[in-house]
């Protein structure tokens, strides 16, 4: 097994919103737009960019449902956002001495 | 980057991925009385099957489309509801804060003792008292489970604060 080091961090997760959306939907099947918005007090604009920027990266998968008022925008993270966070995640820990 | 740069962002991170476990709202009054019927209404179902009435394939057809699918379809709505009201789905496995792991063990002993000695009673009694049991074993068993979980997610909370 490799050790993990600064050359694991990634510049795309690196990011603090970025990172905070990562980690809650690290532990949850599908979370929605609002739910983040909520949880890491973001305006939709940047929510908006900051997930588009995951998405780019082929980190998060969109799912968009219903029209009008009711509809929802919900995201999961692909396999590889899974893997990547990961990577970033053990490579703070290797930082700080707690692999 | 400083030693207390990551610790901050791993803390940070500790607190983000527990949102989708700690961080849902109520649930509705009907969530108990809801789920405990539902799952009365399986147990009658099957229980019903068990005791030989419902030998005849039309019975076994007609139970299929009058109750089973029905419920079926309603777990389906709930679900998707769920998905909406609460915003987040918790994965059931992989990591997840120590206090909630906690409550899925507490919740998955307590189901499977619980279906057991309802599996047995289903043996000795008419499936219309299984179907009784049940929903009044889950009722309780939801409202306990609730008032676990909620005070493990403010002792997540609190640990992370």
């Amino acid at each position: 097994m490799t050790r993990s080091g600064i050359g694991d961090l990634d510049p795309v997760i690196h990011a603090p919103k970025r990172l905070a959306a990562m980690a809650v939907l690290s532990t949850a099947d599908q979370v929605t737009f609002q739910f983040l918005k909520e949880r890491l007090e973001l305006a939709d604009s940047d929510l908006s960019k900051q997930m588009s920027a995951l998405e780019a990266a082929g980190y998060v998968a969109v799912a968009k449902s219903g029209r009008g008022r009711g509809a929802s925008t919900s995201f999961k993270l692909t396999r590889a956002g899974r893997t990547a966070y990961r990577t970033h995640r053990d490579a703070l820990r290797a930082l700080l001495g707690e692999d | 980057m400083e030693s207390d740069d990551i610790r901050d962002q791993l803390r940070q991170i500790e607190r983000a991925e527990a949102s989708p476990y700690v961080d849902q709202r109520r649930s509705p009054w009907w969530f108990a009385p809801g789920f405990a019927a539902w799952f009365g209404a399986m147990a009658a179902v099957q229980s019903f099957h068990w005791s030989g009435l419902s030998s005849s394939s039309m019975w076994t057809a007609l139970l299929m489309l009058a109750v089973v699918l029905p419920l079926a379809a309603l777990l389906g709505a709930y679900m998707s509801w769920h998905q909406s009201y609460h915003g987040a789905w918790p994965r059931t496995f992989g990591p997840k804060p120590p206090e909630i792991r906690r409550v899925y063990w507490y919740y998955s002993i307590g189901f499977l003792l619980g279906a057991a000695g309802l599996v047995a009673l289903a043996f000795v009694v008419p499936w219309w008292v299984t179907g009784l049991a049940t929903t009044a074993v889950a009722y309780v068993g939801l409202l306990a489970y609730e008032r676990v979980y909620e005070r493990a997610a403010d002792a997540v909370k609190a640990r992370l604060a």
